[in-house]
Order: structure tokens, then C-alpha cells, then sequence
């Protein structure tokens, strides 16, 4: 479904991803864990475009999506097939970055009609079903800013999820959360999860990572150090460098 | 005092006729400034070198040089240029006035757009939204709140700036003020600073109350 061939990141002089390959298939669960700095929200980033990456190649659904090197395009990609290609593929960010302009039943609705043109009922009744399915169907007319953080988190979910994406990426979801509200944003993924999303988490819980993962990644220092089952990396990890941040999390 | 009175109430139809004048010069020239100075906002914010210098350099000239010297070029200048670019009073005030108010409502525009979280055109990158959808729906409408404000200062500095093209000779506020007073009855200045003074207290509660409907959602 996704997959990541020796993909590099460099900023100016700092490497930032040395070498990462990564294929996630369709309807798994990887978790990507590791300490602050070691380039997973960048890994995370780069699928979707938000960074460029310097070497490597992006493929999604055998579409390759970015082939470069050095910094290079090998491959002129159109920037329409880009942009078609951010929304085939939904991010949750770590702020959420809701439109504060728009109440949750228009943030949802946004990029349905503006990017695929669908008719504005249509759009309004998928939305509300969206936010209803997050818990939400009595905050439809409520702007951003008169939500709690979870809820705010849980409207960026669905908005996400109004474009009818292959994949999710969720960039540390719950990290700006208060911890009484990170339950429910868990929550609302674990059933994205049953519903066999395919998703890629780069987060901070351990608990979420050992009970919905399929396959856990540990990254340090811009490489993937270890890889396996929630069972194999928190219980029996190989690495010391996985060991020594395991035992620092938990 | 019965004197002051009757002469007042003689010209008053005239001193409506130009305060609509005034007011319509300021209008007109900031719906100019308005879409000249978001096109030139757009360049100086733009992906291209070209663009941006243009952008720069127009900015540059319009703030650095005096209105009543630009007043003057577009009258008198131009035409001697070339014969085409003659204008009545009226137009050439307009434009004058319009291109100097781009300039500065082009740095206004700027400073509000990119004072915009760039995770919002993240979000909507992500969300396959180009970059002019993600500026006419998510970016410019959640700049204009922050714009009102030094817009409003913008409008009321344009409304008094108004008073310049009275040297070209459109008869305005001021240059009624000019001719009265100048037939003998200089305390016709006070009636006209006072309206002046009514135009801009108006406009400053006018830009309060619109600041606060565009912050529902704050």
C-alpha cells in the first residue's frame, strides 16, 4: 500500500532520515515510536509531501508518488497529481489545524466540495454522519475554539476522513492533549483501526501502540534501529538503543 | 452671529454636494487600493523573484514619495507624456489616490497573511486543496479579521489625504473651505474641520463594530 525505499531527509547540513525503508501494507496498523528528534514525524511528512524528501522513492498503491535523489526530481510529478495524491491520503496533526473560521460541520465539509466537487448536501449529510461517528453530532455548528482539545482532535479526524483516504497518518494525535482527553481520540482510532484503515501512528502511547498496532517501528537518530510485533519490541526488544528508551517510557 | 448663520445655511446645500464628493473620492480610491494592493500583496509573497522585486519596488516609490507630488504626476505629467493619458480631474484623483493607498494596503495585506499558522496551509495541503483555493478559503478570510484594524487607520488617513486633490482643482471639502474663506469669510475652516471630524469618528466606530462581528469565532 505504502512504501518507502531508502528515503533520505536532509535539512541544509543536519541528515534527518538516513535511509529508510518501510512498506505498510494495506489495512495494518504500524506504530512508530522513538525519542523527539529522531525523524519520525519528518518520515510521517514526507508521505504526503509536506516535506520533499532529498533521496528515495514514495510509492502508494504501486503509484510511485516522489522518486528523487540528492534533491533531485528523477520524476517530474504534476502538481495536480500531488495534490491528488495529499488527499488520497489523510494527516492528523499534532495541533489539529482546524479552520477557526468554520464551525466543525464546515471544516468536515471543506474539502469534499471544494476539491471534490461534490454537491453541498451530499457533502453535509456525509459530514454529519463523520461527526457523529466521532461522538460528535450535537458540536456540528460549534467553531474550533469552543472545543476541547480531544474534540478539536476528533473534528480533524473526520475532516480527514470526509476525503475518503487510503491511508491515515497521524502525527503525535494525542501529544497536545490534556491526559483526561487523549481516551477519546485513542478511542476513535482503535475503531478506524477494527474498520481496517490502514494507518500509520507516530505517537507517545506505549499503551495504544502495544494493544492496536500490527507492527511497531522503533526510530532513532533518522533510521529504523528495530522492527516487529508490539509483542516482540515492548516485551522482548533486541537493541540496546530499544531497550534504553523502552525502559525510559515506560 | 445671525450673519455666520445665514452664510452657513446658504452653502450648506454646496458642503453636502462636496462631502459626497470626498467621500467618494476616498470609497473609490480605496476599492482601488483594495484590489491593487491584494494583487500586489500576492506578488510580494509570491513563489517568483520577478514578481516579488516588482512588488517591492512599486511599494517602494508609492511610500517613499510624497501623495501631492503623485497627485501632480498623473495630472500634469502623463499627459505631456503622452496625450492619451489625459484624464479629468476626477479619475486622475481617483487613481492617484488609489495606486498610493495599494501601496500601503499591499503591506497591510502581507502582514496578515503571513501572520496565518502555516499549519493551516498544511491542513489544507493535506487535504488536496491548492494553493488558490487554500488562499481564497482558508488564508485571506481568516486574514481579514486581523486586517481590519490597520485598514481602518488605512481608510481614515486616506479620507483627510482626499484633501490634496484640491490642489488639481476638483472641488472637495477642502477646496470649498479654500474658496469660501478666501472671498473673505476664513471662519469657514471650522464647519469643514468639524465634518472631517464627523467622516473619521464615524468610520473609526464603524471599523470597531466590524472587528468585533469578524471575531465570532475567536
Amino acid at each position: 500500500m505504502i512504501k518507502l525505499e531508502n528515503i533520505h531527509k536532509s535539512f541544509g547540513d543536519l541528515k534527518v532520515l538516513k535511509g529508510i525503508n518501510l512498506e505498510v501494507n494495506k489495512g495494518e496498523v504500524v506504530c512508530v515510536i522513538g525519542p523527539s528528534g529522531s525523524g519520525k514525524s519528518t518520515l510521517l511528512r514526507c508521505i504526503n509531501h509536506l516535506e520533499r524528501i532529498t533521496t528515495g522513492t514514495i510509492t502508494i498503491d504501486g503509484e510511485i508518488v516522489d522518486e528523487r535523489k540528492d534533491g533531485h526530481d528523477l520524476r517530474k510529478i504534476p502538481s495536480k497529481q500531488v495534490l491528488k495524491l495529499c488527499s488520497e491520503v489523510g494527516m492528523v496533526f499534532q495541533r489539529f489545524n482546524l479552520f477557526p473560521h468554520m464551525t466543525a460541520l464546515e471544516n468536515v465539509m471543506e474539502a469534499p466540495v471544494q476539491v471534490l466537487k461534490l454537491p453541498k448536501d451530499a457533502a453535509e449529510q456525509e459530514a454529519r454522519q463523520l461527526l457523529a461517528s466521532v461522538g460528535l453530532e450535537d458540536k456540528v455548528d460549534v467553531y474550533p475554539s469552543r472545543l476541547s482539545g480531544g474534540q478539536q482532535q476528533r473534528v480533524a479526524i473526520a475532516r480527514a476522513l470526509a476525503m475518503k483516504p487510503k491511508a491515515m497518518l497521524f502525527d503525535e494525535p494525542t501529544s497536545a492533549l490534556d491526559p483526561e482527553l487523549v481516551g477519546e481520540v485513542l478511542e476513535v482510532m482503535k475503531q478506524l483501526a477494527h474498520e481496517h484503515m490502514t494507518m500509520i501512528v507516530v505517537t507517545h502511547e506505549m499503551g495504544f501502540a502495544r494493544e492496536v498496532a500490527h507492527r511497531v517501528i522503533f526510530m532513532d537518530d533518522g533510521v529504523i534501529v528495530e522492527e516487529g510485533t508490539p509483542e516482540e519490541i515492548f516485551t522482548a526488544p533486541k537493541h540496546e538503543r530499544t531497550k534504553a528508551f523502552l525502559s525510559r517510557v515506560l | 452671529m445671525e450673519n455666520f448663520f445665514e452664510s452657513f445655511m446658504k452653502r450648506f446645500p454646496t458642503l453636502m454636494d462636496c462631502t459626497r464628493v470626498t467621500l467618494t473620492l476616498a470609497f473609490s480610491a480605496v476599492l482601488v487600493g483594495m484590489v491593487f494592493g491584494l494583487i500586489l500583496a500576492l506578488a510580494r509573497i509570491s513563489r517568483f523573484k520577478l514578481l516579488r522585486s516588482l512588488s517591492w519596488f512599486y511599494i517602494w516609490v508609492f511610500r517613499g514619495t510624497p501623495m501631492l507630488l503623485q497627485i501632480f504626476l498623473i495630472y500634469f505629467i502623463l499627459p505631456q507624456i503622452s496625450p492619451a493619458l489625459r484624464m479629468s480631474e476626477y479619475p486622475a484623483a481617483i487613481i492617484a489616490l488609489g495606486l498610493n493607498s495599494a501601496a500601503y494596503l499591499a503591506e497591510i495585506i502581507r502582514g496578515a497573511i503571513q501572520s496565518i499558522d502555516k499549519g493551516q496551509l498544511e491542513a489544507a495541503k493535506a487535504l488536496g486543496m491548492s494553493y488558490g483555493l487554500t488562499m481564497k478559503r482558508i488564508i485571506i478570510p481568516q486574514s481579514i479579521r486581523r486586517m481590519i484594524p490597520p485598514f481602518g487607520n488605512e481608510f481614515i488617513t486616506l479620507l483627510k489625504d482626499t484633501s490634496l486633490v484640491s490642489a488639481i482643482g476638483l472641488t472637495e471639502l477642502m477646496r470649498m473651505a479654500r474658496q469660501v474663506s478666501s472671498g473673505g469669510e476664513s471662519w469657514f475652516y471650522i464647519p469643514i474641520a468639524a465634518i472631517y471630524l464627523i467622516l473619521t469618528s464615524l468610520f473609526t466606530v464603524i471599523f470597531q463594530k466590524l472587528e468585533k462581528k469578524y471575531s465570532i469565532y475567536e
